[in-house]
């Protein structure tokens, strides 16, 4: 049975980098080699090409749509250094902001769970992490974290905001005091966790040491209210981990090999209710990964099963090639 | 919107170009196993190599828009094919390749054919730049991330290798996982539970199929499990109105499913009476046998009484007047009737020893001992020591417990309790969660290990998490007792 409901053609120019739904998975969101930013309408099965986002001197490497609260607007990052975040005014996407703090390619944007405001982290191949705040009126005020990473920053992502074990927990009537961290992975091989103080000032938490190679993606589960927390991460060096931290202090994290791949992964992404993890790797596979009872982790699908090989066609390709 | 005066912007159809030209010698280079294009390990190539493209870093031969639009001493397609094959047949690992990129001296850079065709503006950025940072991505890859509706977006397979339809795809993840257990389960679940939507003849049909499901399965506790599916369907059709304290007789309907699968009356060894600390008379019960003389009247009694000639004596005895020795007799010879009565009508503590007299020929797991100890106003010893093999089955005891409850409602409600916990600690999770519904025990929270019911068919004590229950399964089962009652 073919699973694709909808097959959206780009018409980027050049290798796509990203591709992120919205929140009410009604819009669709891309991004290029080709330096734009697209956003289509998805709804039922269709393709409409809303806007293309010109703006960016570089390839852009990753997108990400805010809350709906705040109204329609999306980030996105770039080798030129730069993050442009864009916003749907009347009916028409413009560029809203721009920062340009970075001294090198800017790597990763990630929203932080609406409930904070809007925030958005962004890390850099200069090794640092910013994290730009709208205070209002168009304003934007920034933080940066010089030196998170050595070499630089891959990936960054918001732990949910959730207090771990809520959802079960008996109400008490006040308000949870949230506490602000994410998880960012860079090229000294590390995943760093990293926690807001009460002076505003951000301070890294946990270093998270497992890969022997650059890590190329970090994932925090979103939450279900149970006392866990969970990260994923995975690395030039093929392997896949699943970090999880069971004490509410958040101190003990021990890491699960899910999987070595034969080559670098790319990306790995939790489903919304954080039970399964999809991971992308240099074989161009997709492949969805669910925790057993038992609390190993099995893979549960290659996406591309049923419909053609990803691998097996790239390497017909090559062989019609030779 | 103004065009940068970066270079990337023109020679576009150059830069198409030289793309597709790359690929095109990767291909050929690296012949079918793709897997190996970037991960061997390799010296630096590159600060060896006359050919090297200095200051251009690997990867930006695959996006020539960072190459200068006139450098043509810079031949990217052949210098590139041969140090693709260095790079392949060295042992650096990309990534390490590209850490050396920042090691390249800055004075590569600044490459005089190439400013020239700069504008000074651009010159400045460039020198001004440092180390190039390496590409994110230097390869074709498939982003990946979900929907929030069950999608799966990832990018199409096509757009990998020609780069012409660029296609993304959104998959259903119900379609992906059609052939899981969970999925199947979840389409035979008529949910959600919300009252206005679902008919209950729906979750009674669901619930008996699952107690059917579970009274097929050999595994422990699945009788048990199948006892709880049908619980369920038991407390739809009343519509959930079970009042246990007040109306026996519903208790009763709990009975008869408890006792449908006791189809053949255990039968409950009967025990010789004991002796009985509380017996007036020390001596033990003298044995019936012929020539022993009755010490207190000297008579020798027959070997083999008929019941009549036992009531003769027992009358005979109350003619003297010897109560205690007129029950000690009728005792020995199972005349419970008469010693009960009589016994009933004398001090209440004779009457308890004429009771526990009669009671101890009960086997100790006989159902009656359990009602009676309850109604004696003792928690029974089945509530600790039931789900033991030689015990028994505890649904009798249960039962007899649920039909018959008079007197304090508490005692009754704790015993109940009492027998779910002694089950729960033998690790018989759905019988312990079955006497916890009967009690009206509320269910509690995952993280107090103190309640004894959280999820239907689940325990929270266990250090390992849940029994095997899929996560659905036990969400909706923890939930529909709410629903309905």
């Amino acid at each position: 049975m073919v699973s694709v409901i909808n097959t959206v053609d780009t018409s980027h120019e050049d290798m796509i980098h990203d591709a992120q739904m919205d929140y009410y998975g009604t819009r669709l969101a891309t991004c290029s080699s080709d330096r734009s930013v697209k956003i289509f309408d998805v709804r039922n099965g269709g393709q409409i090409l809303i806007a293309d986002l010109r703006g960016h001197e570089g390839p852009v490497w990753q997108v990400a749509w805010a809350h709906p609260m705040y109204g329609n607007i999306l980030a996105s990052c770039s080798y030129d250094r730069k993050v442009i975040i864009w916003r749907e005014e009347n009916g028409t996407w413009e560029k809203s902001h721009e920062h340009a703090g970075h001294d090198s390619s800017v790597n990763s944007v990630c929203w932080a769970p609406h409930d904070y405001g809007l925030i958005l982290a962004c890390g850099s191949s200069d090794g640092a992490i910013s994290l730009l705040t709208y205070t209002g009126e168009g304003q934007w005020e920034v933080k940066k974290i010089n030196n998170a990473h050595t070499i630089g920053c891959n990936a960054v992502s918001w732990a949910p905001a959730v207090v771990p074990g809520s959802l079960i927990d008996q109400p008490s009537g006040q308000k949870p005091n949230y506490i602000k961290k994410f998880a960012s992975g860079g090229c000294d091989n590390l995943i760093k966790l990293w926690k807001e103080e009460e002076d505003g000032q951000w301070k890294e938490e946990q270093k998270l040491e497992a890969h022997s190679d650059w890590v190329r993606d970090v994932a925090w589960a979103p939450s279900i209210g149970l006392p866990t927390s969970t990260i994923a991460s995975c690395s030039q060096d093929g392997r896949v981990f699943i970090w999880t931290c069971d004490d509410a202090s958040g101190n003990t994290w021990s890491p699960k090999l899910l999987h070595k791949f034969n080559d670098v992964v790319w990306h790995v992404s939790w489903s919304i209710t954080a039970n399964i993890l999809a991971v992308s790797g240099g074989d161009n596979k997709v492949t969805l990964w669910k925790e057993s009872v038992d609390g190993q982790w099995v893979c549960i699908s290659d996406v591309n099963k049923g419909q053609g090989s990803v691998s097996a066609s790239v390497t017909e390709g090559q062989q019609n090639e030779q | 919107m103004q065009r940068s005066p970066y270079i990337w912007h023109e020679d576009y159809q150059d830069q198409k170009y030289l793309d597709e030209h790359h690929y095109e010698n990767q291909h050929s280079s690296f012949g079918t196993n793709s897997e190996t294009r970037f991960q061997s390990n390799s010296r630096n190539p590159y600060k060896d190599s006359p050919a090297s493209n200095s200051g251009q870093e690997w990867p930006g031969e695959l996006f020539p828009g960072r190459l200068p639009a006139g450098a043509q001493k810079n031949k990217p397609s052949l210098a590139s094919e041969s140090n693709l094959l260095r790079q392949r047949e060295s042992g650096l690992s990309s990534s390490s390749y590209e850490l050396s990129q920042y090691i390249t001296d800055a004075s590569e850079q600044d490459d005089p054919p190439v400013s020239a065709a700069w504008s000074p503006v651009q010159a400045e950025f460039v020198s001004s730049a440092g180390p190039k940072a390496p590409m994110k991505f230097y390869v074709p890859h498939v982003p990946v991330s979900f929907g929030p509706g069950g999608q799966l977006v990832c990018v199409g397979p096509s757009s990998l290798t020609d780069g012409k339809a660029a296609l993304a795809e959104v998959h259903s993840m119900e379609v992906i996982l059609n052939d899981s257990e969970e999925q199947e389960e979840m389409r035979s679940f008529s949910g959600p539970l919300i009252r206005e939507d679902v008919h209950k003849v729906d979750i009674m049909t669901f619930c008996q199929q699952k107690a059917v499901q579970s009274c097929k399965s050999e595994t422990p506790g699945s009788k048990d499990s199948a006892l709880l599916w049908q619980l369920l369907v038991l407390l739809c059709r009343q519509n959930g109105m079970i009042l246990f304290a007040l109306q026996s007789m519903v208790g009763s309907d709990i009975a008869e499913l408890l006792m449908q699968d006791c189809k053949k009356l255990e039968k409950y060894k009967r025990q010789p009476p004991v002796a009985n600390l509380i017996s007036l008379t020390d001596e033990d019960w003298p044995v019936l046998s012929s020539g022993t003389p009755n010490l207190l009247t000297g008579e020798i009694p027959p070997s083999v009484e008929t019941p009549a000639q036992i009531v003769e004596k027992f009358t005979r005895l109350l003619y003297y007047g010897r109560k205690k020795a007129t029950l000690e007799w009728a005792m020995k010879n199972h005349l419970w009737g008469h010693a009960l009565f009589l016994s009933s009508k004398m001090d209440p503590r004779t009457y308890s020893w004429v009771m526990s007299g009669f009671t101890s020929t009960l086997a100790l797991n006989d159902p009656l001992q359990t009602l009676f100890q309850l109604m004696s106003g003792r928690i029974p010893q089945a509530a600790t020591s039931c789900g033991e093999k030689q015990w028994g089955d505890w649904r009798p005891h249960l039962a007899v417990i649920l039909s018959n409850q008079a007197g304090d409602p508490e005692l009754y409600q704790r015993a109940i309790v009492t027998m779910g916990d002694t089950l729960a600690g033998k690790g018989l999770v759905e019988a312990a969660h079955f006497c916890y519904l009967m009690a009206h025990v509320p269910f509690g929270h995952y993280t107090m290990k103190t309640d004894h019911l959280v999820l239907l068919g689940s325990s929270h004590r266990s250090v390992q998490g849940d029994a095997p229950w899929a996560p659905h399964y036990s969400i909706s089962r923890g939930l529909r007792p709410q629903v309905l009652l």
